[in-house]
């Protein structure tokens, strides 16, 4: 029996054409005909053979393929006698494939039409969830200013340019003072930065992709309006819990010119870090702990630990100064306010030749014995012309205001002029109050002071004090005032009257105002401080340090109040920063400021478990060498030296590896650097 | 199916290219660039590329290199894409609908072209060891053929012998058997348990057969040992063609997607071409 079935000769097999779209629809069956569909799928069977008509006769014409001539023949009409029926045709398998591919490709367009026009709108074309920060923000247009104009014009926008600046600013529009220049730096400062980095060492070049980045020759890309894209480093749509934030060191290193591979292998030393500017409370670590902790006299008061004085802000960042009452009180608070802040004190003059003169001075105490001008004083009368020709005067004649014999008219006439100006003073803040104050400060200062501000450098001053004083020092002034007002010349008295004298058995005014406050002692006008933290300290150094404009004056009252010799000692502690423009007088230690980012953060708690034995001087290490107090001789923040010897890099590196506690650039570094106040919503006061 | 230095070879040039684009990734990254762009269009072009396979097929006319050189150039250039589909990725799973649907047709894509390149390195081999070689499109006709020479022999057996042992063994147990292909799942994990139970029931059909009826029955032994290697042939083949049902139809679909995707990246990240 032969079983052969498939063969490939032209009589027997028929050629078979697989690129066909259609297929006889009997071959299932297996019998299809041998004429087969057309190419649109219409059966075009008729018969088996179409009869020729050869010499008068219909001659069969059935191919050998589908067993040759047949028996019957034509029928005498020429038709054949094999009719085949009907089919009909089934596509291939070519074309199932092809009608597939077809239904595929239009269910995936018409499901992505139908979601998008639907019920999930945009989150079919969303490439994922925002991050759980974001993911309240309603809708595309947040954020892609493209959005909602369309295919064909998302399409069109490929070509014409892109959306990048526009989206920025929706960026901006919540995250304030975020763009723009790398940390939000200048360029100058930038270049400085990396020359500073550069002198700090650094090798390696970074991290492998970094020189790989380096070889292809890349540069950080830049936005189209300048400075860099949000997106460049922060990429959204990876889901809720994503970090968008998180940077990897080779990404980090992209723009920095010193390129290195983790902290513990080629990154920069830290230079002067963390010791970057005078500390704002002048405390010699060195002078205190190897010197006044160990006197046998302060046993009993000497912190045991660091931690008496230093403890760790909300945040565990900062180590925080503990404050005055804990850490200084026990030694330095009966010292602040031993001596009182001398106000104002009339001059000791030579009364006897002013008589003799007959100077237009009107009466004056010849017991009045002052012999320097005092600042705050001299601050309310430098706006008198007669008073500042007067001292400038003074200073240019080295005049001594106790032998007044040989002064030349010019002279009698500054001296006549600075005695005016004390009794001016005087009236004018009997008869105008505060606001002869204000004007007069204002007009020596330069500054446009306000009513609040007169208030607290008054620091309640009573006008039954400046009664006292006037009474005690020119009992007729406002009659002398008056005549002097009106151009009447008011030669100085003869009587040169009586000092002075308390009635027996009251207490004298200093002892009185023991506990702070104002108090006339006899030519003097005085102020007793209250103790640490005086207001009126306080006051008057901001006025001389920020409020005032008269460099002058600045000077003046820095050199009568603001030394640590001063009454009160208040800059001994409290350093003043003014280099330029207004200053800062450093009331207190560093503090925390939740919306401030610097370059670089350390967490202190999270570090406590880590040190050993040696604690705090693990890392800050005193160095008995350093000169610390210099670094307080002037305003100058950051001319100084530390008390403490430079932090060595390695203590870092040993745990933060890869594999320990980890080596990100930005687990210590930031890189929006700058005042970040939390986002606020700005709701209306409504009530029902 | 072994590999050689040629298959190791190619697979290492394609295995190297996807490396590069790694390092291009990386660089990019490192550099701040936004490497998706790049590994996107490059891993566009390859899936083109790879499309091409199918018009070359349909281009027989045009000298463009053997089909045999674009089904290699397809297949390792199909690894590559591979590669950079994962690196296009960051190896992270996407979570947009668009991107999940694109990544689960690719994945498709790809273990269908996988599952492809196996078959058509195992398959064709144990085609030549097994039967005649039959043309898929007319293994109905030939089984036609060998089920009207059962039936005539079934029919034979009566005439000749006057019994109708043979002819009632064929009804019952073969008739049904021979009208359509059968045993797909057998023949593809060649597991021939159907042909051993056919040789039983034959054997054990023999023995109650006088020499006359031995001689038919061996006949239709034939036929349908026969129509067995008919059905291998048949599910060989059909599963030869049959991935190309997955592997083409999901190809287009990610394509389709493709396109959609393109114009979102370049339109919603802000970025012109």
């Amino acid at each position: 029996m032969n079983l052969k079935l498939q063969r490939f000769d032209y009589r027997s097999s028929p050629y078979e054409r697989p690129n066909q779209e259609w297929v006889c629809g009997r071959l299932a069956e297996g019998k299809p005909c041998l004429v087969g569909p057309g190419g649109n799928g219409v059966c075009r069977a008729q018969s088996e053979c179409r009869p020729l008509m050869k010499d008068g006769r219909w001659i069969c014409t059935r191919s050998d393929a589908a067993g040759g001539k047949c028996s019957q023949g034509p029928a005498p009409d020429g038709s054949c006698c094999n009719p085949i029926p009907k089919c009909s045709p089934k596509p291939s398998i070519r074309r199932q494939r092809g009608m597939l591919s077809r239904y595929v490709v239009a269910v995936v367009v018409g499901l992505l039409l139908v979601l998008a026009g639907g019920m999930t709108g945009e989150a079919v074309f969303s490439p994922g969830p925002l991050s759980a920060a974001h993911s309240e923000l309603g809708g595309c247009a947040s954020c892609h200013t493209v959005s909602g104009k369309g295919m064909v014009a998302w399409a069109h926008s490929m070509f014409t340019g892109g959306s990048e600046t526009s989206d920025i600013q929706n960026c901006l529009g919540c995250h304030e003072n975020r763009g723009g220049n790398p940390h939000n730096q200048t360029s100058a400062f930038l270049a400085a930065a990396s020359e500073d980095a550069a002198a700090r060492g650094g090798e390696g070049g970074g991290p492998l992709m970094t020189r790989v980045s380096a070889v292809m020759g890349l540069s950080v890309p830049e936005a189209d309006g300048g400075g860099v894209a949000c997106r460049t480093c922060h990429q959204e749509h990876g889901g809720h819990q994503n970090d968008i934030t998180k940077m990897s060191n080779s990404e980090c290193q992209a723009c920095h010119t010193t390129k290195f591979n983790a902290i513990g292998d080629g990154h920069p030393e830290f230079g002067a870090y963390p010791y970057l500017r005078r500390t704002r409370i002048a405390f010699d670590h060195q002078a205190h702990i190897g010197k006044y902790f160990v006197d046998p006299n302060n046993a009993d008061k000497a912190p045991g630990t660091c931690r008496t004085c230093h403890v760790p802000d909300t945040q565990g960042k900062l180590m925080l100064f503990a404050g005055f009452d804990t850490g200084c009180a026990s030694c330095h608070a009966p010292f602040i306010a031993d001596k009182p802040v001398e106000i104002l004190k009339l001059p000791g003059m030579d009364v006897d030749s002013l008589i003799d003169m007959e100077a237009d001075t009107g009466e004056y105490p010849a017991y009045a014995e002052g012999e320097e001008f005092q600042a705050i004083g001299d601050a309310l009368m430098r706006s008198d012309e007669g008073y500042a020709a007067a001292r400038a005067y003074i200073e240019e004649e080295d005049l001594d205001l106790f032998d007044l014999a040989d002064i030349d008219e010019d002279g009698q006439k500054h001296i006549e002029n600075l005695i005016w100006a004390y009794k001016t003073l005087i009236y004018d803040i009997l008869t105008q109050g505060p606001e002869a104050i204000q004007e007069r400060l204002s007009a020596a200062s330069d500054a446009d002071l306000n009513q609040k501000q007169v208030a607290d450098l008054m620091a309640g001053l009573h006008i039954d004090a400046v009664s006292i004083l006037q009474q005690r020092w020119f009992p007729n002034l406002f009659e002398e005032m008056e005549a002097h007002l009106d151009g009447t010349a008011q030669p100085m008295p003869e009587d040169e009257g009586e000092e002075y004298e308390l009635p027996d058995g009251m207490l004298e005014e200093a002892d009185w105002s023991e506990g702070g406050g104002w108090y006339v002692e006899y030519f003097t006008l005085n102020y007793k401080l209250t103790g640490h933290g005086d207001k009126f300290m306080r006051d008057w150094l901001r006025f001389a340090v920020v409020t005032n404009q008269d460099e002058e004056l600045g000077a003046s009252l820095m050199d009568a109040i603001g030394t640590p010799k001063s009454p009160g000692g208040c800059v001994g502690c409290h350093s003043v920063d003014k280099t330029d423009g207004p200053g800062e007088v450093n009331w207190k230690s560093r503090q925390p400021n939740p919306s401030a980012v610097g370059f670089t953060d350390f967490f202190h708690a999270k570090h406590f478990a880590l040190i050993g034995d040696k604690g705090c001087s693990t890392c800050h290490e005193l160095n008995p060498e350093a000169d610390y107090t210099a670094g307080f001789t002037d305003f100058d923040n950051s001319t100084f030296t530390s008390n403490f010897s430079p932090l060595s890099q390695k203590v870092c590196a040993d745990c933060h590896t890869e594999s320990v506690a980890g080596n990100d650039c930005t687990q210590c570094h930031n890189y929006h650097v700058g005042e970040f106040p939390p986002a606020a919503v700005d709701t209306k006061l409504t009530a029902k | 199916m072994t590999l050689t230095r040629k298959h190791i070879g190619r697979f290492g040039i394609a295995f190297l290219a996807a490396v590069a684009i790694y390092f291009l990734h990386g660089g990019m990254q490192a550099a701040l660039w936004e490497p998706a762009f790049v590994t996107g269009w490059i891993l566009l072009g390859g899936m083109l590329v790879l499309t091409l396979l199918n018009t070359r097929k349909k281009l027989p006319f045009l000298p463009l290199a053997k089909v045999r050189n674009w089904v290699k150039l397809h297949v390792y250039l199909g690894w590559f894409v591979v590669g950079t589909f994962l690196i296009h990725l960051d190896f992270n799973v996407p979570n947009g609908w668009i991107e999940t649907t694109m990544a689960v047709l690719f994945v498709i894509v790809a273990l269908s072209g996988v599952l492809g390149a196996f078959l058509s390195k195992s398959l064709p081999p144990r085609l030549t060891r097994r039967g005649e070689e039959v043309i898929f499109e007319r293994i109905p006709i030939f089984m036609t053929q060998l089920r009207e020479a059962a039936d005539d022999l079934a029919v034979y057996s009566v005439e000749q012998t006057t019994s109708t042992s043979i002819a009632d063994f064929y009804a019952e147990r073969l008739r049904d058997w021979f009208t359509r292909p059968r045993d797909y799942f057998e023949h593809i994990m060649e597991l021939g348990g159907r042909r051993f139970a056919l040789k039983q029931e034959f054997d054990s059909m023999e023995r109650y057969l006088n020499d006359t009826e031995k001689e038919v029955l061996g006949e239709l032994r034939a036929l349908a040992e026969k129509k067995s290697d008919l059905d291998y042939h048949y599910a060989l083949q059909k599963t030869l063609k049959g991935w190309l049902f997955i592997h083409i139809p999901a190809t287009y679909g990610l394509l389709a997607l493709a396109v959609v995707h393109v114009i979102l990246v370049h339109a919603f990240a802000g970025m012109s071409l």
